[in-house]
């Protein structure tokens, strides 16, 4: 055999034992399948986590609207507050005469006389 | 009949647990894997160890497999890894296990030993190429593999790759011929 036909002739391995009989082969197959069952197992588990979500997705999204819904409300209805803490704020002026002194009728007047002398009207009649 | 699930079809079902894809493409690719971590590792059970390892390192990292038509190649290379990784921490084994092959011939004595023989100088011949060009050598002529696949795995050109084999069978017989004459 020439040199050039010996390197296009392949060559037997079979002796090296790498054929794997059959029988042989399938162990091994199933050994290495029985090793990956835990591998496998996780990814099973996490498609079905993903597979749960897009089942209830509606669901889900109905909660999340009213839960908007009820915020939403829930910040509307605090509103109100801030004409309250306007009256506090002249009840706290009103207190505020008061706690130094001077009789209710008096500071009204007082304040009568105040807003007249700022809009030019006279009160003297 | 129905058509065989490609390689692509495959890892795309393993990637969500599908145990009897992954037994597919176990069957599928072992003979080549095994060749490579024998190549490598010029040992039956340490070939074994290498490629099982390889598979269950492919089915942990599957999303890292960018082209899974190539899964054979990319697999060929994990194995390759592995079994470079695994030569390097190798213990020296004191006793070798009985392989099948050798229980097989326990009926017919002197046929075994016939074959011990002969396997004792293939791997001795084979110790005399590179580490590519067993691979490239046991692929191609025990696997059946094509260049183009062989590339992939080893990572050369389909040229070099029939470099290799040709440089292979050349040193392979002339080594095992000497063997003969000697």
């Amino acid at each position: 055999m020439d040199d050039q036909t010996s390197e296009q002739t392949p060559l037997d391995f079979s002796a090296l034992g790498a054929s794997l009989p059959a029988a042989r082969f399938d162990a091994l197959v199933a050994a290495v399948a029985r090793r990956g069952e835990d591998e496998l197992q996780r990814r099973r588990g996490a498609v079905a986590v993903v597979r749960v979500v897009i089942a209830w997705r509606r669901p889900l999204l109905a909660v999340s609207g009213l839960a908007a819904a009820a915020a939403i409300m829930l910040f509307v209805r605090a509103a109100p507050v801030t004409s309250a803490i306007a009256t506090t704020e002249s009840a706290t002026a009103g207190s505020v005469a008061e706690a130094l002194g001077v009789p209710a009728a008096y500071a009204e007047s007082v304040e009568g006389r105040t807003a007249g002398a700022a809009t030019g009207g006279s009160e003297k009649q | 009949m129905a058509p065989e699930a490609t390689d692509a079809q495959l890892v795309a079902r393993c990637r969500a647990g599908d145990a009897a894809a992954f037994e597919a493409l176990v069957r599928r690719h072992y003979r080549a894997t095994y060749a490579v971590a024998f190549a490598v590792m010029r040992n039956q059970m340490d070939a074994e160890d290498v490629c099982q390892d390889a598979m269950i390192r492919a089915l942990e990292r599957m999303e890292e497999c960018r082209d899974p038509e190539r899964f054979g190649a990319w697999l060929g290379q994990i194995a390759r890894r592995r079994a470079f990784n695994a030569r390097d921490a190798r213990r020296v084994r004191e006793t070798d296990d009985l392989t099948p092959e050798t229980t097989a011939g326990a009926d017919d004595p002197a046929r075994a030993t016939e074959n011990e023989e002969l396997k004792a100088r293939l791997l001795a011949a084979l110790d005399s190429l590179s580490a590519v060009q067993r691979a490239v050598v046991l692929l191609h002529d025990h696997d059946g593999r094509t260049h183009r696949e062989i590339g992939e795995i080893v990572g050369c050109s389909e040229g070099m790759s029939q470099q290799h084999l040709f440089a292979a069978r050349k040193l392979l017989r002339r080594n095992l011929g000497d063997m003969r004459d000697g």
